[in-house]
């Protein structure tokens, strides 16, 4: 991850085309055709990742319209990994409201990274989006930086030194993760003046009792992360949400 | 701690805050055309003193200029970003004619429970804390923390930014700050306010023909 000089925090490669991810890779895809058969769907099914100028898996600012757009962010899941761009819930959320959209999610972030990045796009860009789609990453992850170094490392409950896991474990025990959430989100929701739509992935740690609930119901090319069904289902239910006026402010 | 009516605010047990929890005037009293904004911790609230021998008192009396106290006891810089940002949120028609900046424990940690009942600072005699300030420590948890701290406040708060350097304590920005280096006692908020208001007066003296 990188914090580039235009202020946003972003994946290390910028305007670039990706027909795998490290999260994602072209080994564990090779094994997974191997296990999962002839007629999986993503056998004959390339995906392509487009990353723009920040480091992000978005149209880029300039192809925005700033008086239509809706502002997404959150991890891995929102940012796609192991679905085409067009079977992901950004796209096609905006899709179904009519909207341009941008997409500040990336995959191995944490909270921090989530409000760093959204207070960032309110406080620099005046126009502000219809609407604000939040997907609560794992509380636990954080990023680090060590001295003499340019990248920023994501960390969370892939990490193995002894340092990281005693560290995850002494953030539960004494309660510090949630503060730092309780923190974070609170700010978020002062400074973002605009409807925000947040969502919770039943899986990991609750942020709040008033989010979406995200089901897994299948999964992506990855096998590990949400596939094109749960996707789907997550636009209907934002959907139904914004339709019912029930959108939290 | 509490956060009350928009901002994170001390508790209030012996009568030293404001309605918002803050050690200075209510917010409504507050001169919005000249006064100067102080964040921080423990220094800044010089607790075992009356409010007159807090820095933030001082050196606005010397200044002439009206001030607000957002500092939180033992707060960190999640409670500083979160104050700083809310105020010129709330308050972006009047912002102050600077900021002052202190830390004495800028790595301190929230502590919560799963229903955010309350919101404290991590009690250092606990165990778990002290490993949680090693761990995070080691595993580089607090750079990374206070790199993006200093990068959104630094490109989004467009004032002046003064930081009062302590002795041995860590500081939060290393670039686009006026420092200020204090060797003194933590608790000796005169000699902390003299040596401010003179750097101040000296940076922004003007050479007259």
């Amino acid at each position: 991850m990188i914090l580039y000089p235009d202020g946003f925090l972003g994946q290390d490669y910028t305007n670039f085309t990706l027909e795998f991810l490290p999260n994602d890779s072209e080994e564990a895809f090779l094994k997974n055709c191997v296990k999962q058969g002839d007629d999986w769907y993503y056998k004959n099914t390339p995906i392509t990742y487009n990353i723009n100028s920040y480091g992000h898996r978005s149209p880029d600012i300039k192809d925005i319209d700033f008086d239509n757009y809706i502002l997404f962010s959150g991890c891995s899941h929102t940012e796609g990994v192991g679905l085409e761009l067009e079977k992901t819930y950004p796209y096609l959320l905006a899709k179904q409201l009519k909207c341009t959209y941008y997409n500040l999610a990336l995959a191995a972030s944490g909270i921090d990274v989530l409000e760093y990045n959204l207070l960032h796009w309110f406080l620099t860009y005046k126009k502000k989006p219809k609407y604000v789609v939040i997907q609560w990453p794992d509380h636990s992850r954080f990023i680090s930086l060590y001295p003499g170094y340019e990248h920023i490392l994501p960390n969370g409950s892939w990490c193995t030194t002894e340092e990281e896991k005693r560290f995850f474990t002494c953030g539960e025990s004494t309660g510090f993760f949630n503060a730092r959430k309780y923190i974070s989100f609170s700010l978020i929701k002062k400074i973002v003046d605009v409807p925000i739509i947040t969502v919770n992935i039943t899986s990991l740690s609750l942020y709040d009792n008033v989010s979406l609930s995200w089901k897994k119901l299948d999964l992506a090319r990855d096998l590990l992360h949400y596939g094109i069904k749960s996707h789907a289902s997550l636009v209907d239910i934002i959907l139904t949400n914004i339709r019912e006026n029930q959108v939290k402010t | 701690m509490r956060l009350l009516q928009g901002f994170i605010g001390n508790d209030d047990h012996d009568n030293l805050y404001n309605s918002f929890g803050h050690r200075c005037k209510e917010i409504d009293n507050l001169n919005f055309h000249n006064y100067v904004l102080f964040l921080g911790d423990n220094v800044a609230l010089n607790l075992n003193k009356p409010i007159e021998d807090t820095y933030p008192y001082l050196i606005s009396k010397a200044l002439k200029v009206d001030y607000y106290n957002l500092s939180i006891f033992n707060g960190g810089v999640d409670c500083f970003r979160f104050n700083l940002l809310s105020w010129f949120n709330k308050f972006k028609e009047t912002p102050p004619r600077f900021i002052v900046v202190s830390f004495e424990f800028l790595n301190a940690v929230m502590v919560s429970n799963h229903n955010y009942d309350y919101l404290n600072p991590a009690d250092f005699n606990i165990d778990d804390v002290k490993d949680l300030y090693h761990y995070a420590n080691l595993s580089g948890f607090f750079t990374g923390r206070n790199l993006l701290n200093e990068s959104i406040i630094s490109r989004h708060i467009n004032v002046p930014i003064y930081q009062i350097c302590f002795k041995d304590k860590n500081t939060l920005f290393n670039k686009n700050v006026y420092n200020i280096s204090y060797d003194g006692p933590l608790e000796d908020s005169h000699s902390i306010s003299e040596l401010f208001v003179k750097d101040y007066k000296l940076r922004n003296s003007k050479v007259r023909p």
